[in-house]
């Protein structure tokens, strides 16, 4: 029965209003990108399979609402999360500004066991649009970012023309797989031997 | 439990005084459907059902307290079976109360300071994050423009690709959102609210949407959309323990996987099941909820549904 739901990886995808959380997810998911999606409305989720160095695993993805106050009642699901992921809008400041506040707010509801080494994620979306005149968010900026939380990886990508996506979800599992030796509860003997390896491999690629 | 049963008699008692209302309105209602018929299928429309509501109304206003009791029965019977298409619109305004709360002008005063806005306004979704720069600006202006913000976002991703939704449809969605958020400022705008004004947008004229959607959050929702949120996750509670209670199962199955109920059914309930069921069903919950006054339905719905898994 351990073994059983170890295999399952729990990732939350965060970020302001219409950054394009859901776009991303589907992109990933079902390789697809409509622009009529609807906003979302408290949380979400969608599961894929995936193969991760020989072991099968089931990559079950929440999709939050951006609006704010639906922090209020959707937070219980953040605990257990195996990897965070921050999404903003390369053509919004704001959505970049915000990232602080979501990456706290996680950190508080998920309360992580090693909230300084809980694995996030950056992506920077929406590369793509106007062929990126209309950019206000740097590259060089994010990353600056990353570097000043713990080296967090960073992504940009285009859920609508599908860029990136696929390596920053590959990235994402990984990075959620480092996260197992601090779940002692389940199988703690090989997840601790697993966790030690991948820990140091990923922190020179970060 | 029992301030929500408490408050189902109250609603009975509500009731009688809506009757009054609907019988008003459905003379009205059979001038206005034919407007609304363009943004639904018109064979919707059962003409037998629509003269039996009116006899309904008829009878009820020279009855005493028992008969009406009798009929009240039959029209609940009536509305279980699903409204006709062309009277929804406005047997949702009876349900609600429309006629009492409307007070005239109302609806323009709360947009009467958007007209001198309209030149920033229109631009909105560009400017508001030069506004957000600067420190000085007052809370309550903020706390609009962050609406306001959220309105502009949504607009787009309310129905997309319905025929109605164009930019006059739009127009009239942001006007109806921006209205309500300044008629209730503790509320302001939640997503979800934008579905809600859709589909009333599609049923009835503006400004009536706006009377029944303010009755609709003000009153069968009070407490739930503001940014606590505390009724909404009172009722997921709530809806918890009758699943612990009706479906052990299904409790201990959720519990296994380590998945609370208001993870699934949160939405649900936030949403009125809009974009969760299909739309004929959609309406037809609609009905029953906005008629008994209460939001008794959504816990019905909601296990009715997962009684099916």
């Amino acid at each position: 029965m351990a073994s059983r739901r170890r295999t399952l990886l729990k990732v939350i995808i965060l970020g302001d209003s219409g950054v394009g959380k859901t776009s991303l997810m589907n992109q990933y998911v079902n390789k697809k990108f409509s622009n009529q999606y609807k906003a979302t409305i408290g949380a979400d989720f969608l599961t894929k399979e995936v193969q991760f160095e020989d072991r099968l695993f089931t990559l079950q993805i929440w999709d939050t609402a951006g609006q704010e106050r639906f922090q209020s009642l959707g937070v219980a699901f953040y605990r257990g999360a195996d990897c965070c992921v921050l999404v903003y809008d390369v053509n919004s400041m704001k959505s970049f500004d915000n990232l602080n506040n979501w990456r706290e707010e996680f950190l508080i509801q998920a309360s992580p066991s090693d909230p300084d080494n809980f694995p996030f994620v950056l992506l920077g979306n929406k590369v793509d649009v106007d062929g990126g005149n209309s950019r206000v968010v740097s590259e060089k900026k994010a990353k600056a970012w990353c570097a000043s939380k713990g080296n967090i990886p960073y992504f940009e990508t285009s859920a609508k023309d599908g860029i990136n996506v696929e390596e920053a979800f590959q990235c994402i599992v990984k990075n959620a797989l480092k996260n197992e030796p601090e779940e002692e509860l389940y199988m703690p003997d090989t997840v601790d031997v697993v966790g030690g390896n991948r820990g140091q491999g990923s922190s020179g690629c970060c | 439990m029992g301030l929500r049963v408490e408050k189902k008699y109250l609603s009975a008692g509500r009731l009688q005084s809506k009757e009054s209302t609907h019988l008003v309105t459905v003379e009205e209602s059979k001038v206005s459907a034919d407007s609304d018929d363009e943004f639904y299928d018109a064979d919707k429309v059962d003409p037998s059902q629509e003269v039996q509501s009116g006899d309904v109304n008829a009878e009820i206003g020279n009855t005493n307290q028992e008969e009406t009791y009798s009929l009240k029965e039959e029209l609940e019977c009536l509305v279980h079976g699903g409204l006709p298409m062309a009277l929804r619109g406005e047997l949702w305004q009876a349900f609600v109360g429309v006629g009492a709360r409307r007070v005239e002008g109302y609806y323009g005063s709360l947009l009467a300071s958007e007209g001198e806005l309209e030149d920033g306004g229109c631009s909105d979704s560009l400017a508001s994050e030069g506004v957000d720069e600067r420190p000085e600006v007052l809370s309550a202006f903020s706390a609009e423009e962050k609406c306001k913000g959220q309105i502009e976002k949504d607009l787009p991703r309310t129905f997309p690709g319905h025929p109605a939704l164009d930019d006059v449809g739009r127009n009239a969605l942001r006007r109806l959102l921006l209205a309500y958020a300044r008629h209730n400022p503790t509320v302001g705008y939640c997503q979800a609210m934008n579905f809600f004004a859709g589909l009333l947008l599609l049923l009835m004229p503006e400004e009536n949407a706006f009377w029944t959607l303010a009755g609709i959050i003000d009153d069968y929702f009070d407490g739930y959309f503001s940014e606590e949120m505390i009724e909404s996750q009172v009722d997921q509670l709530v809806l918890e323990e009758l699943v612990r209670e009706k479906f052990p199962k299904l409790a201990n199955h959720l519990d296994y996987l380590g998945v609370e109920v208001a993870w699934v059914t949160g939405p649900w309930f936030l949403s009125i099941f809009t974009n969760v069921l299909p739309w004929e069903s959609v309406l037809r919950v609609w009905d029953v909820l906005l008629f008994d006054g209460n939001r008794v339905m959504l816990f019905r719905t909601a296990l009715a549904l997962l009684e099916f898994y």
